[in-house]
């Protein structure tokens, strides 16, 4: 093994005022990264804050709009993937990125057998060479299985022999705890360190504060597109982080009527699911607004989808309005008078090319149409009615969901339920993607609804607005719920603190 | 979600080997109750049979390996054997109009390679738009009609490609050998084969690992124009014509014989092997058919509810690979 002392002072990587617009956003504004060779430096912001912008632009995903991209002291420009592989930059990402039916050996070789052969694989000579980066790395992988058969931590530990191996001098790394076992992660961890000491670049991003704490050698805090600093792990502390993640200026509060809460309209009790959910119980009540948080993966889109019947339950209870139901499927689901409003808009609740009215009454017009045939005029009467209500701006009912503001579509995603009378609202991330004003219009077509009678589950990452619109809060994490706040406990410190992992009081 | 399970392991099973399995059946049912199918001239005859089929289907299976299908195999084979009987009748020499004719599937192939890969045209759209022009060069030929190509303007040469022997084996055979066993090499032994199998596999990745996706699929396509074109001049050499529909049947039966390999082998992968398999069953089916006195228009009916059998008894993993789902 390779061992040698590195100068702490040595900038492998420079960012230096990096800015990067997109329409209408500024995602980074002036950042300035460095990481210095053999460091683990962990980047680390809420959603949206400029993470996987910076990264984007390091791997050459992005083109940055201005500032100097610096290694080794030399100014490059980075204008694609294939760039920055030859720079030495390579990303590990949270999804497979190997053929699954190819072997190990293949899949650590595909696309550069060239170093080996003309034409005929020398596999031999491939089997010699990946052995050697193996044993390096201290993996110990079967060459022969297809990586669809390893589990998700060893295909990951395959790409990163694979970057390893195309002499990788910084190695990107997006939340790659994400899906792994705590075993896992301890492998994962050693492997990271190993590397360091040899002298490669680590850039980690993660949601966990722990894993930062057991990694890091430094930290760079984003917010809002903004560097908020760069502190060494044995000067930071949770909350210091905290504080900078959340910063102090939250403007456009939303004012939340209070409405007092009714029946039951959801009780979950001891619910599980084959994979991910472990003995979930909560209810909600007719008139209240309940917040989901937790991180990628905790098991939040999970929940709605189970409720909803498009994930089968393996054990436990679903109540709705005071009956137990057996969700079987979606159509089950909306029956019992439960709406999803999806987190794929686009994907999964709107049919794009097709018009306004069209939309709003896809899940009900055959109950009025008992022949078949449509009745455009009492559609569009019924489209009308509600469209006024929610106030979805348009030029006419006829104009195609496309060519709607974000906001606007998200209000045709939930007419679809107003037209049924829907007492449940599973909304996930309903205010991904939409611009600060029409979120404000997204809080108070929720609280129109609250307030009369529905109950909402809302699921969302921005915590600040899970904090100003909720009733009641539940935090989950790998599967199950870790804490419930009440609205007047709650605050956007005390939430991030369980997420992060800090302690469950 | 119980039930589900005990479900879907049976059509796993049936997806796997149940094609293989019925070929076992009808081998075996076809050698005990049609006397004529063991003879040693009806064997020969199974040989001439596959041949054209073997070397379709496996250009196909290079298609399918890079993850694109293609619908213009049988017209390139109708069109080929037309093209050089056409070229024989204006006096140009076999051998030259047989270099000629491979280099029009070639063309045609390209033309596909470059739709799908290049412009990004689903394969589906392009390979049938490729068909469609295949066809119109075919009927501007030879005006719909079969051109016969008798041995007084090709000489024994062309003829004997089609019906001749070497070493008692019939020489369309050789050939299906020869290309299968070119083909099986390349996809399994290669750095070629390798990367088709990555960007059919996993697109996104195959991008990563810097392998240019386009190239890849270019390729695949001439190599099956290429085998389409050879099937086509076999298919006229042992007609004694270049016929206008001669080959048509060829698209449907090669992604059905593509297709059982498809859902044989690396659970969803194409492979050569399994190709061949579902030609082997494809052309024992058709010759007991024959000699038990089958209508051919029956034989039709017949053929494609075989063909409907092998896709629903498929796993959707190997719909989904060939694009047909």
């Amino acid at each position: 093994m390779i061992s040698r002392d590195f100068s702490m002072t040595d900038n492998l990587l420079e960012l230096t005022n990096i800015t990067k617009t997109f329409p209408g956003v500024k995602a980074l504004n002036a950042v300035n990264f460095s990481a210095r060779r053999g460091e683990i430096h962990a980047l680390i912001g809420e959603n949206g804050a400029g993470k996987s912008t910076l990264i984007k632009i390091i791997s050459g995903i992005y083109n940055k709009d201005s500032g100097d991209i610096r290694i080794n002291g030399e100014k490059i420009e980075i204008s694609s993937p294939k760039e920055a592989r030859q720079n030495g930059i390579s990303t590990i990402h949270q999804e497979l990125n190997l053929v699954p039916f190819l072997t190990v050996l293949e899949n650590f070789w595909v696309g550069r057998e060239d170093d080996f052969t003309k034409m005929f694989l020398n596999k031999q000579k491939m089997r010699s060479q990946t052995e050697t980066i193996f044993k390096r790395l201290e993996i110990n992988i079967p060459l022969d299985v297809p990586v669809k058969k390893l589990s998700v931590a060893n295909q990951q530990m395959v790409s990163i022999a694979r970057a390893i191996s195309e002499e990788a001098k910084i190695l990107i790394m997006d939340e790659p705890t994400a899906r792994l076992t705590a075993d896992e992660i301890n492998i994962l961890f050693s492997t990271i360190k190993k590397l360091a000491e040899q002298g490669v670049t680590i850039i980690y991003i993660s949601h966990r504060l722990e894993e930062i704490f057991q990694l890091a050698h430094r930290i760079t805090i984003l917010k809002d597109g903004e560097v908020q600093g760069t502190i060494p792990i044995k000067e930071a502390t949770v909350s210091n982080i905290v504080n900078m993640m959340v910063g102090q200026n939250y403007e456009n509060r939303f004012k939340k009527v209070q409405i007092d809460p009714g029946d039951k309209v959801l009780e979950c009790i001891d619910l599980c699911d084959k994979t991910k959910l472990k003995n979930v119980s909560f209810s909600v009540r007719s008139g209240e607004i309940v917040g989901v948080v937790g991180p990628v993966g905790s098991g939040r889109t999970e929940l709605v989808k189970a409720i909803f019947g498009d994930n089968p339950i393996h054990s436990g209870k679903i109540i709705v309005d005071g009956k137990v139901v057996h969700p079987k499927n979606p159509a089950s689901a909306i029956k019992n008078g439960i709406a999803l409003i999806p987190e794929d808009r686009r994907g999964e609740g709107l049919i794009m090319h097709m018009d306004v009215a069209e939309n709003v009454t896809l899940p009900t017009f055959a109950q009025w149409s008992p022949l078949g045939f449509l009745r455009r005029r009492l559609d569009h009467k019924i489209a009308k009615e509600i469209a006024k209500k929610v106030d979805i701006r348009m030029a006419s009912i006829t104009q195609r969901v496309r060519y709607l503001s974000g906001g606007n579509q998200q209000k045709v995603v939930v007419s679809k339920w107003l037209v049924k009378k829907s007492r449940l609202f599973l909304m996930d991330e309903p205010t991904a993607g939409i611009d600060v004003g029409a979120k404000a219009e997204i809080y108070n077509l929720v609280s129109n609804l609250v307030s009369e009678g529905a109950g909402v589950i809302f699921i969302s990452s921005e915590i600040p607005e899970v904090v100003n619109i909720s009733d009641r809060i539940l935090v989950m994490r790998s599967g199950t719920i870790v804490k419930q706040f009440d609205r007047s406990e709650a605050s956007e410190e005390k939430i991030l603190n369980v997420i992060l992992g800090g302690e469950i009081s | 979600m119980h039930r589900k399970n005990n479900w879907s392991s049976v059509s796993n099973w049936l997806g796997r080997y149940g094609t293989f399995s019925a070929l076992l059946i009808i081998t075996a049912s076809f050698l005990i109750f049609i006397p004529n199918f063991r003879s040693f001239s009806n064997f020969k005859a199974l040989m001439f049979q596959v041949s054209m089929l073997v070397i379709v289907s496996a250009g196909l299976t290079i298609v399918f390996s890079v993850g694109e299908t293609d619908i213009s195999t049988g017209a390139i084979v109708s069109l080929s054997g037309v093209f050089a009987a056409f070229l024989m009748v204006k006096n140009v020499s076999p051998i030259f109009a047989i270099v000629i004719t491979i280099l029009g599937g070639v063309i045609l192939g390209a033309m596909n390679g470059i739709m799908i890969g290049y412009l990004r045209v689903p394969a589906l759209l392009g390979t049938f738009v490729t068909s469609i022009i295949a066809l119109g060069i075919n009927y501007l030929l030879g005006l719909g009609s079969s051109i016969r190509i008798t041995k007084e303007l090709s000489g024994d040469f062309y003829l004997s490609l089609g019906g001749g022997y070497l070493l008692g084996i019939p020489i369309p055979f050789i050939f299906a050998v020869i290309i299968t066993v070119i083909l099986l090499i390349l996809l399994e032994k290669t750095k070629w084969g390798l990367r088709m199998y990555a960007v059919g596999g996993n697109r996104e990745a195959a991008v990563t690992f810097g392998i240019n996706i386009r190239k890849v699929k270019l390729a695949a396509f001439i190599i099956s124009g290429f085998c389409s074109s050879i099937a086509g001049l076999l298919l006229s050499a042992r007609l004694g014509a270049g016929s206008p529909i001669g080959g048509d049947a060829y698209t449907l039966d090669a992604i059905a014989a593509t297709f059982v390999g498809v859902s044989m082998f690396r659970e969803g992968e194409p492979h050569i092997g399994g190709t061949i398999l579902g030609v082997l069953i494809m052309g024992i089916l058709v010759n007991g058919m024959r000699l038990l006195g089958i209508s051919y228009e029956m034989q039709i009916i017949l053929r494609g509810l075989f063909i409907l059998a092998a896709v629903a008894t498929a796993g959707k993993r190997a719909l989904f690979r060939t694009k047909l789902f």
